[in-house]
């Protein structure tokens, strides 16, 4: 269980303060998976990182009996400069592993990326998806009751995800996530209860499909209409959008005789 | 997955520090040897190579104001000591930053990229120096080891207030970005008002007087005298240097607690 009381932050603004949360309370039973709904800049992983201790509230408190790993996301975790092993090993040794432990989670880590001899190169040369491998199986190495995970499958081939969703099974045995996603429909395989922030204010859903329908009013409330075909699209208006892409196609087609045949404005080829 | 994960040991928060400042000063060390084939012996290069430029230039006419020493190991003890005052100071600046990846996990804390960093500074000049010494005896320098704590004390009292400049130009950095241009066009005089190249007392009284202020003129002054018995650091003490790394150290260490929510947050 984790229980938030009166959790306030806020950053700094060119004019005055931008409120991530205001006076939030609520409580994380265990054994859920929650998935984090909201729009960006809503604080999503910055409350990731709040509730794995990583970074101070301004004000209020987290309270919680269970293990937290450390905020899993592409952006950090791990220093450029030193090689993947390097990497590992510094979590090891920050954690006191001896060396049979640490050479333990090197293989655990290794099986699980499959990154080749780029485990030896440093990190900074890797792709997204590569530190996303890493990182996933670093973390997987290690016991918590809680795993935060942030937007870390967004960037995995097949296999990446095929693995994740396998690891999802297995921590779900023994632990629970907290997952900030914009991918509603990993959410929904791996999540049972939703949070939905939004402008300072944060709601427990226990059901996942109601804090889905809550976003998604939201989006609707705040979508912007200027453009026409992007509203006849969220809005699944099937006829306006066959009129819009006729139109569009007439709008190519005249482009391109214009190309065929350039008008006198356009310097003469020879 | 197959393998089992394993739970992660529990510890004091003594020993988590002790830990994670262990682990960032094998991760200094990696980095900035790991990227040099020369390694290690990159330590007692990059002196040689300073004080060499510097002998060519006008070691013919600054050696004759010092009788006493050789003049290489006089510049040699001058530079070092101050490479240990703005050592730290300059590692500090961008601590934070160059371990911003590192602060993921919780026991890592801002101070402790910060302690790492000076323990480094102060562990590889602290192996430099022992190691002249021992080439000096070897070459059949003069050189007393009567006062070795004398010694100890000059060096630590040096790299405190390097690292006390260090935490509060560390904290400085992540409110003004000009900070480190800032303190590296500061730092270029210190090698012509440190004593590095003439001894104190080659120099008119009323510049000696102006220079006194400077406490890295003690502390470089009293460990010259303390190996080599010889030379006269008179006017100097360790007094003055003492007193000042205590302040300054104090000021950073205050500055740094009044900030740490502001440095832990991104």
């Amino acid at each position: 269980m984790i229980e938030i009381r009166n959790l306030t932050k806020y950053y700094p603004v060119k004019n005055g303060l931008r409120y991530v949360l205001r006076d939030v309370s609520l409580t994380i039973p265990s054994r859920t998976n929650l998935a984090i709904l909201g729009p960006n800049g809503a604080g999503k992983s910055t409350f990731l990182r709040m509730i794995g201790g990583e970074e101070p509230a301004n004000s209020g408190t987290i309270l919680t009996d269970e293990e937290i790993s450390w905020p899993l996301g592409l952006t950090s975790g791990f220093q450029g400069s030193l090689t993947g092993r390097e990497n590992i090993l510094f979590v090891c040794r920050i954690n006191g592993l001896n060396f049979d432990a640490s050479r333990y989670v090197i293989r655990l880590v290794v099986d699980f990326a499959e990154i080749g001899e780029y485990f030896d190169m440093p990190v900074s040369t890797y792709s997204s998806g590569m530190r996303g491998r890493l990182s996933f199986g670093l973390s997987m190495a290690f016991k918590f009751d809680v795993y935060l995970i942030d937007e870390l499958t967004s960037v995995g081939d097949t296999i990446f995800r095929e693995k994740a969703k396998a690891a999802f099974e297995d921590i779900r045995k023994r632990g629970s996530l907290i997952y900030v996603s914009h991918n509603l429909k990993t959410l929904r395989q791996a999540c049972q209860s939703a949070l939905f922030m939004r402008d300072g204010m944060a709601d427990f859903y226990p059901d996942i499909d109601d804090g889905i329908a809550a976003y998604k009013e939201y989006v609707r409330a705040h979508r912007n209409n200027s453009n026409p075909k992007r509203k006849a699209l969220l809005d699944g208006d099937a006829r306006s959008i066959a009129k819009l892409e006729k139109k569009e196609r007439r709008k190519a087609r005249r482009r391109r005789k214009k190309l065929e045949n350039p008008t006198d404005g356009s310097p003469p080829r020879n | 997955m197959p393998a089992a994960p394993i739970p992660i040991p529990k510890h004091s928060p003594w020993t988590t520090q002790r830990l994670v400042i262990g682990a960032l000063l094998k991760r200094e060390v990696s980095t900035r040897f790991g990227e040099y084939r020369l390694g290690f012996f990159w330590l007692l290069v990059q002196p040689l190579i300073g004080v060499l430029v510097i002998g060519v230039l006008i070691g013919s006419i600054a050696q004759r104001t010092v009788p006493e020493i050789p003049y290489a190991f006089f510049l040699l003890n001058g530079y070092l000591l101050m490479n240990l005052l703005t050592g730290p100071m300059n590692k500090g600046i961008n601590a934070i930053g160059a371990n911003q990846g590192l602060l993921v996990y919780p026991s890592v804390r801002p101070l402790d990229t910060f302690i790492a960093r000076f323990l480094f500074e102060l562990l590889s000049i602290m192996f430099s120096f022992s190691v002249f010494c021992i080439l000096g005896m070897f070459f059949g320098v003069f050189i007393s080891l009567a006062n070795l704590h004398i010694v100890l004390l000059c060096l630590v009292i040096t790299w405190c207030i390097g690292c006390g400049l260090g935490l509060i130009f560390g904290v400085a950095a992540a409110y003004f970005n000009e900070v480190d241009k800032f303190v590296m066009i500061l730092q270029r005089p210190l090698l012509f008002i440190s004593a590095v190249l003439f001894p104190v007392s080659a120099l008119p009284e009323s510049a000696q007087r102006l220079l006194l202020y400077n406490p890295l003129v003690h502390t470089i002054e009293q460990s010259r005298h303390a190996i080599f018995p010889f030379y006269s650091a008179a006017g100097t003490d360790l007094i003055y240097p003492g007193v000042f790394a205590i302040v300054v150290l104090s000021i950073g260490l205050t500055l740094f607690h009044g900030n740490r929510d502001f440095l832990s947050q991104r």
